[in-house]
């Protein structure tokens, strides 16, 4: 859950990165409350991703850079991606099952390293808009634009 | 190379008006080659001797081999891209696969590999694919996110393999 709620921040603050925004707001729009939201910042802006203003007007800014910054690098704030090595299948005196299910279980854990390593929030924020766009162009069958919905 | 997350994005400096793409001529490929070995490590004269020889002839008629340079000449090309309209290979429809793409280190992030890619993509689609893919080593960060910034997600098939050794 936190992993995802520093995902969403970001996408939030990086796509509007010269305004600050406040916890609240974020909250807001994902339905989250704003003790835990801050929680998550304060972790986002030690690994320094945000910066934070006091006072009024003051909130949260992204102070990353959105093509370097993956999702991979923002969920290893918060969890482990995989199944930590030299435990369970790789331990000493694991059985010949235990080997083999640790190899495929590897396997998925590969991929999804690889995967989240490999998207940025610059993608991210590009598939988001891309999304956006194509709901609004999308005729309805009526021949009216279709309303996008956030 | 460490990713330096916090490092404040820089100006992104755009590919350059003169920028041209053009499909590969023979006069090209010492420049291609020497690309590629600069790129990959791995020098391949004669791969890419056999891909030019293959390109537009009865048996691969949907090959490309697309270069950019900037201004003319063979001297200065500055990347290329690999690819061909396959069909019905592992049960799938028609579709463009790239199979390589190249730009000058020194030359990223100015937006060449992604004119290559629109170039690439327009000749499929004029070769009646809908669909474009590619297989890169899932280790190569660099070319795993680029494919992922054109808007490419993970495809129906999974590459699966076995020592014969």
């Amino acid at each position: 859950m936190a992993s995802r709620l520093a995902i969403y921040s970001i996408l939030e603050l990086a796509s509007n990165p010269d305004t600050s925004m406040s916890a609240a707001r974020i909250g807001e729009k994902y339905g989250v409350s704003t003790h835990h939201l801050t929680r998550v910042l304060r972790t986002l802006g030690r690994a320094g991703l945000v910066s934070a203003t006091r006072g009024v007007g003051g909130g949260y800014q992204f102070c990353g850079n959105t093509k370097r910054t993956t999702l991979l690098d923002i969920i290893e704030l918060f969890e482990t991606v995989g199944e930590p090595r030299n435990e369970g299948s790789d331990a000493d005196g694991a059985t010949t099952e235990d080997k083999i299910l640790g190899q495929v279980l590897r396997e998925i854990d590969d991929i999804a390293h690889a995967t989240l390593d490999s998207i940025t929030i610059a993608t991210m924020l590009r598939l988001v808009d891309d999304r956006r766009r194509a709901k609004v162009l999308s005729p309805r069958g009526d021949g009216r634009v279709r309303e996008d919905k956030q | 190379m460490k990713r330096r997350r916090s490092e404040p994005e820089a100006e992104a400096t755009p590919a350059s008006s003169h920028a041209r793409i053009r499909p590969v001529e023979a006069r090209d490929l010492p420049a291609v080659i020497d690309l590629d070995e600069r790129v990959t490590g791995v020098r391949k004269p004669e791969h890419f001797k056999a891909l030019f020889d293959g390109l537009g002839s009865g048996g691969q008629p949907e090959r490309f081999l697309l270069v950019i340079e900037e201004d003319a000449g063979a001297a200065t090309i500055k990347g290329f891209i690999v690819g061909e309209v396959r069909e019905w290979e592992f049960g799938s429809r028609r579709c463009g696969w790239i199979t390589a793409i190249s730009v000058e280190p020194g030359l990223r992030e100015k937006g060449l590999a992604t004119l290559l890619f629109e170039a690439i993509a327009d000749a499929f689609r004029r070769a009646g694919a809908d669909t474009l893919r590619t297989l890169p080593p899932r280790d190569n960060r660099t070319v795993v996110s680029f494919f992922r910034s054109q808007g490419m997600m993970a495809g129906p098939s999974i590459e699966l393999e076995k020592k014969l050794t």
